[in-house]
């Protein structure tokens, strides 16, 4: 089934899903990206301490050659310092402008897209999480398997959580538990009926972190250098996927091509892609089905730009979408004063649902245990003069962990996404989000709530300490796009394709018609693998 | 939050490109026509205050010609000097409550407005000679030179049912009576509380907001009607070209709220979470604070007057005047959004004093000396980045911290609490950092103490005690410094 190259722009989980499904079928493919490459791990047998002892430059690898990871008392607060080896991720920043209000947005260029960055959550929706949806969990199980297969997925299928994650194919078992994830599992047998009345559930997380080895890829040895780029793939990331698809013979991979918009025939189908690299040239990439992964922003950029450039006015896109992120640190008091492991794996190991009810309540956390994240955003935070924090964080660092929760959002006509001119006859992008009006009154409830059940399991977690972190920080965007039975110009049909144009499908989080609490990279992924595979 | 992208999300405004509040402010003021009311200048006095100075700035941005009666004329604020460099500004120097110096510059047709006034912790006296005499002599003043329109600037606080121990208010009534008795026609104004970027009533409320537990006089329940200064100073500038009125307008902002509410919305505009409010009896505190202004007036956080606000209403009455303003005004979110603090210049590199710091600095923190990759990070950091203090109080601060150890626990300790985002914290946090990557030093940052449990526990208490302790000493050492040096480090 060679024939002609279907085009595929961009990289990210969503671009190299669909891209590596399309190859197993038989297909060509090109895939256009701007592509910046994950540099080559250092020492990939040392351990997180191996490297502050034997590097050359131990301060250059942790903080950065240019202090990027350094969080001073006066810049935004945060409590990771972002890995320097990671800041290829993110930069450079977008190109074409941007104006936002209410939503600060994080955009990748690297190859893989912003889940090189990701924790690696991978949690699949259930029929609550998809009611909104053309497709339910039925449909989508078989996707999930097979995303599961060739990225594998280590976790537990059958513990209190497990009850909130369909089960599908591919599932590893659980990590080993670092020393806190075990005692507050084991604090948490004691009182799982408490946060049953509660409706909360405490287990295992699912993570695309291996257990065991996979496709040539190791498992993971617990360098503790997660945060810090994992050495070994046993941690995955796209462009595990963008390699493997690269070993194929009718996988055309073109980076340095930034795509900005799609040349329109009259009709007002897509002709061709048209893309700006480095030098400043422009190339026109002929093509008679596009599938736009770019990521939701990225990908409501290419329309809107298309259009505007075919003469029409540029739409405004409603119903942008995001989880809302909470940080809630906490201390497991059984642990002061206990030395900490840093040798152990260093995302979450445990994940918690609260479920209070609603439709939207669904509230999904997960627990890092904090060992190896850089100190001095921590220690910083604590109120006391520095000496006395330094001091109490180092007999806490080990009872130290982090609640993330993520709220579920919907689609709301006030979150817009838009062009306007620049004045030399190009444009730039216009994001506008205001949160549900209930949004704090719903925070509030499950805050209180959760404060408690980390109470029963020992564990404090000071109420000044919370953060709420601004709208566009998860990257979990979605829902430009919807996909609905019957819609205008600017929604999809089940299989991701855009009734404005015809010829091209949005396989990237555009398309999702409602966003839930869990994480939504693994769906992403087995979406856009159900896309390629029923559409094409 | 940025004040113009709030703005327009509070307008509802579409996708629209923001801009700035001055600018917007600027436009709004145009419809009225320019100076097309002014017969002649604005006569204007305390130019310099708070309000005087934005008046000025909006009416320089109408354009309008302009006579400034000031003190000290050598120590001009900058605004104001920028305003006077860009032409159509006379500035006359003179006192207020003397008008024999100055009289003949008062022009035939000027519109007088009238803004000087003593406010805060004057005493009753000095309420009387400036807000009462002084306003009697300039009416004199501007009714013999021949002024058209005098405008005075009152106060809501002139119709507070309760004004116990308040001679601001007394005076500033009767400062009202001079005018309505006055020999020119006339435009009396009395603002609600006036609040924008460094306001100084703002200050004090934010101050008490930034507190774990606010405290809040009386129950809380009283009404205000906050009018930013940038709104009051249009509005202001419009009257003036307005035909007399003959009557008196209150001026208050876009939203009635109060003083509990009040209190969480400071908080919020600053990023901190709902205020928690502790309300105490307002009388007992009046009658202390009313009893001790005799002998202790200049050291007085507050004052027994300055509490009118926690027992009565501030809301102004609704007029046709202000209704028409109405689609102006700012939302009084953004009036309470703190501006962009802004650093003074950073001092010169200089090698051997950075080095003496971070020794004095990195012994403090873990009782040891720095290795030379954390001395060379040091340098390095501060060569490639420097930045000025806030406030010139901090570079005094790291000075006396430089001395030894202890100083720097005393100055750490300090900063903390009244400094948290300033140089000398940003200093340790850096050496923190530098500290947690050094190949030698590393594990002083991750060990936790001997003993574990229990024993840690305490060891945790005993530091918190040290820090009461430290943070008590520090208040006593550096705290009159500061204060002398500018309060809150706001200056």
């Amino acid at each position: 089934m060679s024939g002609e190259a279907i085009l595929v722009v961009g990289s990210g989980p969503s671009g190299v899903h669909f891209a590596a499904t399309l190859l197993e079928k038989g297909y060509r493919v090109r895939m256009l990206d701007v592509g910046n490459a994950r540099p080559e791990p250092i020492e990939p047998e040392l351990s997180l301490d191996g490297l502050k002892r034997e590097l050359p430059d131990p301060r250059g690898f942790f903080l950065g050659d240019d202090w990027e990871a350094l969080v001073l008392n006066d810049s935004a607060g945060e409590y990771y310092g972002f890995p320097p080896g990671k800041q290829y991720v993110f930069t450079p920043a977008e190109p074409l402008g941007i104006r936002t209000q209410g939503f600060e947005p994080l955009f990748s260029h690297a190859a893989g897209g912003l889940a090189e960055a990701w924790t690696g959550g991978s949690y699949p929706f259930d029929d609550r999480d998809l009611a909104d949806w053309m497709i339910d969990c039925d449909a989508l199980a078989p996707y999930y398997g097979r995303v599961a297969e060739r990225i594998g997925i280590s976790g537990a299928v059958d513990d209190d959580l497990a009850q909130h994650f369909p089960v599908h194919a591919g599932i590893q078992p659980a990590l080993e538990l670092d020393r806190h994830s075990a005692l507050l599992l084991e604090r948490y047998a004691g009182v799982r009926d408490r946060w049953q009345r509660a409706n909360a559930r405490l287990g295992r997380s699912r993570v695309a972190t291996l257990s065991q080895p996979l496709h040539g890829r190791q498992a993971c040895h617990r360098s503790g250098r997660c945060q810090w780029g994992c050495p070994t793939d046993a941690f995955y990331t796209p462009s595990v996927t963008l390699r493997e698809c690269r070993e194929n013979e009718r996988f055309e991979y073109l980076p340095d091509h930034y795509v900005t918009h799609l040349a329109l025939t009259g009709s007002g189908a897509a002709a061709a892609a048209v893309a700006r690299r480095q030098d400043g040239s422009e190339v026109r990439f002929e093509a008679n089905r596009v599938v736009l992964a770019a990521g939701t922003l990225p990908s409501a950029r290419i329309v809107l730009e298309s259009i505007a450039r075919s003469g029409d006015p540029a739409p405004e896109l409603v119903g942008l979408m995001d989880n809302r992120q909470v940080l809630m640190p906490f201390v497991n008091l059984r642990l002061l004063g206990r030395p900490f492991d840093s040798e152990s794996y260093q995302y979450h190991q445990l994940a918690l649902g609260f479920d209070p009810g609603g439709a939207r309540d669904y509230v999904h956390g997960l627990i890092t245990t904090l060992t190896t994240a850089l100190v001095h955003p921590v220690v910083q935070a604590l109120p006391f003069s520095m000496r006395t924090s330094l001091g109490m964080f180092r007999n806490i660092h080990a009872a130290l962990a982090l609640l993330n929760l993520n709220f579920a959002d919907d689609r709301r006509p006030e979150n817009r996404v838009g062009l306007e001119p620049v004045g030399d006859g190009s444009h730039r992008m216009v994001i506008a989000y205001q949160p549900a009006s209930d949004e704090a009154a719903r925070m509030k409830r499950s805050l209180k709530s959760l404060r408690r059940l980390l109470l029963s399991l020992g564990c404090v977690a000071p109420p000044p300490m919370t953060r709420a972190r601004p709208m566009g920080a998860s990257v979990h965007y979605a829902g430009t796009f919807p996909m609905c039975e019957e819609g205008g110009d600017y929604t999809t049909d089940r299989d991701g394709r855009l009734r404005a144009f015809g010829n091209v499908w949005l396989a990237d989080g555009s398309s999702f018609p409602s966003l839930p609490a869990k994480n939504l990279t693994f769906t992403l992924m087995a979406n856009a693998t159900r896309i390629a595979e029923e559409a094409f | 939050m940025r004040r113009g992208e709030v703005w327009f999300a509070a307008q509802g405004s579409s996708l629209s490109q923001a801009g700035s509040i001055v600018s917007l402010h600027a436009m709004s003021l145009q419809p009225m026509g320019g100076n097309r009311g002014l017969g002649g200048r604005l006569f204007i006095t305390g130019a310099s205050g708070y309000v005087g100075r934005q008046v000025v700035a909006t009416a320089s941005a109408a354009a309008l010609p302009m006579a400034l009666l000031v003190r000290a004329p050598a120590s001009l604020p900058p605004e104001l000097r920028a305003a006077v460099d860009q032409g159509g500004v006379e500035i006359i120097s003179g006192e207020l409550c003397d008008a024999a110096p100055w009289q003949a510059r008062v022009q035939p047709g000027d519109v007088v407005l009238h803004l000087a006034a003593a406010t805060g912790k004057a005493t009753a006296r000095e309420h009387t000679r400036i807000n009462v005499e002084g306003t009697r002599s300039l009416a004199q003043a501007a009714a013999a030179g021949g002024a058209a329109h005098f405008v005075l600037v009152s106060s809501i606080a002139t119709r507070f049912p309760d004004q116990t121990h308040y001679p601001y208010a007394h005076a500033k009534s009767e400062a009202e009576r001079c005018v309505r008795e006055g020999p020119l026609p006339f435009t009396i104004v009395r603002p609600t509380l006036v609040v924008g970027p460094n306001a100084p009533v703002l200050q004090g409320f934010a101050l008490l907001a930034g507190l774990p537990i606010t405290p809040v006089f009386g129950d809380g329940q009283r009404r205000i009607q906050p009018i930013d200064v940038n709104d009051l100073a249009a509005a202001l500038v419009a009257l003036c070209a307005e035909p007399p009125a003959g009557e008196t307008l209150e001026l208050g902002g876009p939203e009635r709220v109060t003083i509990d509410a009040w209190m969480h919305r400071i908080r919020g505009a600053r990023g901190a979470g709902t205020a928690r409010l502790l309300h105490l009896p307002l009388v007992p505190i009046r009658s202390l604070l009313a009893f001790l202004e005799p002998l202790l007036l200049p050291v007085l956080p507050l004052t027994a007057g300055q509490l009118a606000t926690f027992a009565n209403d501030g809301v102004a009455e609704p007029s046709a005047f202000m209704n028409s303003r109405a689609g102006t005004l700012h939302p009084l979110d953004i009036s309470l959004t703190p501006p962009v603090a802004e650093r003074l210049p950073p001092t010169p590199f200089d090698a051997p004093l950075l080095g003496d710091e971070c020794r004095a600095l990195c012994q403090h923190l873990i009782g040891a000396p720095p290795s030379d990759a954390m001395l060379a990070g040091y340098l390095e950091h501060h060569r490639r980045f420097p930045v000025g203090p806030f406030t010139r109080f901090e570079n005094e601060l790291i000075a006396f911290a430089r001395r030894s150890a202890f100083a720097s626990a005393l100055a750490d300790a300090y900063s903390v609490r009244f400094l948290p985002n300033g140089l000398l914290r940003r200093k340790l946090v850096l050496l923190l950092a530098l500290l947690e990557t050094d190949p030698e030093l590393f594990p002083s940052v991750d060990a936790p103490d001997a003993g574990g449990g229990a024993i840690a526990l305490m060891r945790l208490m005993g530091r918190g005690a040290t820090e009461v302790g430290l943070t008590a000493l520090a208040v006593l050492w550096l705290g009159p410094r500061h204060l002398l040096s500018g309060r809150g480090g706001d200056e």
